[in-house]
């Protein structure tokens, strides 16, 4: 009887080890490569962020602010330029050579100093 | 005026510190009066060439003395105004009324002698050299 309930919990045994093994998720080799990828892209973004010297190589904000500089400078003079000559239509409206009480005078019709010349031709 | 005027203008004039004010005296009966009526009539068409004439007048005196209507006219067009307007400006009489006006109102003034300068007020008599007149300027600034 002994022996027949040790064959029998063998067999249970048995069995029980034969159903793990069914149910033990195997893997295929088609699914390896896609597991291989996965860990290859985990293991390529850590290796981007330890090289922080490459960020400031790039110095596109100190490139760019020059830039900007060197054009300014060169449209600030033309604005100056625009001013003085708006001034100069204003300022000399002086009458030079003219009429002067049914005769005529020479030189600037603003000068401090008129000289009056009683002459004759001849 | 002559003499002195070419460092006045060089100097007084083209820096804008001095106009001269240029006024007939008719003193040598029609030569003067036709001389200045033909600078009236040529001035009235351009001023510029008023006082070109004016020189030519000053260094070409002797001309002026037997100068007739056709010498006016001439000059006035080597002056480049507009002969047809010289012509009737001239005929018509109305230079020799303007100048004969202006000569009758120097006249009321009491100025006889020729040249007589007026500086601001201050006269100057007689033909005076340059350095004369720089200090009657100087001393005529405002």
């Amino acid at each position: 009887m002994r022996q027949i309930a040790l064959l029998f919990s063998l067999i249970l045994i048995l069995v029980a080890c034969g159903s793990e093994t069914r149910s033990q998720p195997f893997v295929t080799i088609q699914e390896l490569p896609s597991r291989m990828i996965a860990t290859e892209v985990a293991t390529e973004e850590p290796s981007k962020d330890p090289t922080p010297t490459e960020a400031p190589l790039v110095l596109p904000p100190t490139a760019s602010p020059v830039e900007q500089n060197t054009e300014q400078p060169v449209e600030a003079p033309t604005e100056i330029v625009a001013t003085e000559v708006a001034e100069t239509p204003t300022s000399l409206p002086v009458e030079i050579n003219g009429q002067y009480e049914n005769t005529y005078f020479r030189g600037l019709a603003t000068a401090p100093i008129t000289m009056i010349d009683y002459s004759d031709f001849l | 005026m002559l003499g002195a005027e070419r460092e006045i203008v060089a100097n007084q004039i083209e820096s804008g510190q001095v106009r001269i004010v240029f006024w007939p005296m008719l003193d040598h009966g029609n030569a003067s009066l036709n001389a200045h009526a033909a600078a009236d009539c040529i001035g009235r068409q351009d001023v510029d060439a008023f006082w070109q004439v004016h020189d030519q007048f000053f260094r070409d005196q002797g001309e002026l003395w037997q100068a007739r209507r056709d010498y006016f006219v001439e000059l006035a067009v080597a002056a480049g105004v507009d002969q047809f307007e010289f012509q009737s400006c001239y005929d018509s009489g109305i230079g020799h009324a303007t100048v004969t006006e202006l000569d009758s109102i120097r006249r009321s003034q009491g100025i006889f002698n020729r040249p007589t300068f007026d500086i601001n007020s201050q006269l100057l008599i007689g033909s005076q050299p340059y350095e004369v007149f720089v200090r009657f300027f100087d001393s005529a600034m405002p």
